[in-house]
């Protein structure tokens, strides 16, 4: 073989080994990019599910709604960006907004735990009080409202002779 | 004597305290159950167009053709009177006149013409607090979605679904996401908008 077609044939084998790696890598990328989509995606409506949870509580979460709805649109950017084969930029979004999504729900499970604490707090001092409450109610029944309707009793009957009608007795004999 | 009418009395006392505390108990708890302040669990769905001169909002001076080539401007706004957060999907579909809609079964693709089918109108929001469910004339607010800009177009998909018709109906479709199948659904709300069609 001549040393021209030794050097044609390299090169052309080396344009085909790099066009394959290069294949290859792109269909990684590709793969790569859908898979952080699909993770997002899933991400968002575990996020969207405790979103519903939590409201139903008197959380204030309206910051991290709209956050979550921004991710939703970097989600959105992901997928239009897959769509138009723009597969690094579709991966970058899809990370950006699965980074974005464990935020908010590691500050929704911190609001959920702070509000829990709080409640603890305010039944454990609500049923104090009720307790102390009910002892001191029933103590100062005993102690002076009892003795104090006594007393207005005695004042009020106490002088107040049972007198029989000794006639109509005798008569009934 | 004294001292067994004092007793009767104790227990008469003792007895009038603990229906007290009963009677004011039933009060309370049926008071919370019946008086509670209920403000709805709905979701509002609106039409309305933009007044240039006056710079506002209004639900008056809707189109009324659709022109083929041109296009026609209208606003939607939602807005989460729910209590809970929630992730809406509007989609927008044209329909013959005589098409029935329903508050069941969302139009489907043998029925109407979805616009916009691969850019849909999404959004997350907060419930409305109290104060804001009182005041209906807002337009703004983390519980207000829009008013959105929604360019409707013709096209021959849109004529072909007519099958010739002289009117159109525009039809805003409010699907709601559902976290148990991961999907959205047809809430049953919807507005509309009845269009002469010029070909």
């Amino acid at each position: 073989m001549k040393k021209g077609s030794k050097i044609i044939l390299i090169i052309v084998c080396s344009f085909l080994l790099t066009i394959t790696i290069a294949s290859s890598a792109e269909a990684q990328t590709q793969q790569t990019a859908l898979l952080a989509i699909q993770q997002a995606e899933s991400k968002l409506y575990e996020t969207i599910s405790l979103l519903e949870d939590v409201s139903t509580t008197k959380i204030d979460i309206r910051d991290l709604v709209k956050n979550t709805d921004d991710a939703r649109q970097l989600i959105f950017i992901a997928k239009d960006q897959y769509n138009n084969a723009n597969f690094t930029e579709a991966q970058e979004k899809a990370s950006e907004a699965i980074e974005e999504l464990n935020l908010i729900m590691n500050e929704l499970e911190l609001r959920k735990d702070t509000k829990q604490q709080n409640n603890t707090i305010l039944y454990s001092l609500l049923g104090v009080f009720s307790a102390i409450f009910i002892v001191l109610f029933f103590f100062s029944l005993h102690k002076w409202i009892y003795p104090w309707y006594i007393e207005k009793r005695n004042e009020e009957y106490g002088k107040l002779i049972i007198k029989y009608n000794e006639e109509t007795e005798i008569e009934r004999k | 004597m004294i001292k067994k009418i004092k007793a009767g009395q104790k227990k008469r006392l003792l007895t009038l305290s603990f229906f007290s505390v009963l009677i004011i108990s039933i009060i309370a708890i049926a008071s919370s159950v019946f008086f509670q302040t209920s403000n709805g669990n709905l979701t509002e769905l609106s039409l309305l167009t933009y007044n240039s001169s006056s710079q506002i909002f209004e639900a008056d001076r809707y189109p009324d053709t659709l022109e083929a080539g041109e296009n026609e401007t209208i606003f939607f706004m939602v807005k989460n009177f729910e209590n809970i957060v929630k992730y809406y999907q509007v989609q927008i579909k044209a329909t013959k006149i005589s098409q029935y809609i329903s508050y069941e079964y969302a139009l489907n693709s043998t029925n109407s013409y979805t616009l916009y089918r691969n850019d849909t109108y999404e959004k997350i929001l907060s419930p409305a607090t109290t104060s804001e469910k009182k005041d209906s004339r807002t337009f703004s607010g983390d519980y207000i979605w829009g008013p959105v800009n929604v360019t409707l177009y013709s096209n021959s998909l849109l004529e072909a679904v007519l099958e010739g018709e002289e009117y159109v109906k525009i039809v805003f479709e409010l699907w709601e996401f559902n976290t148990v199948n991961s999907s959205f659904i047809y809430s049953g709300i919807f507005t509309l908008l009845e269009l002469l069609y010029i070909y």
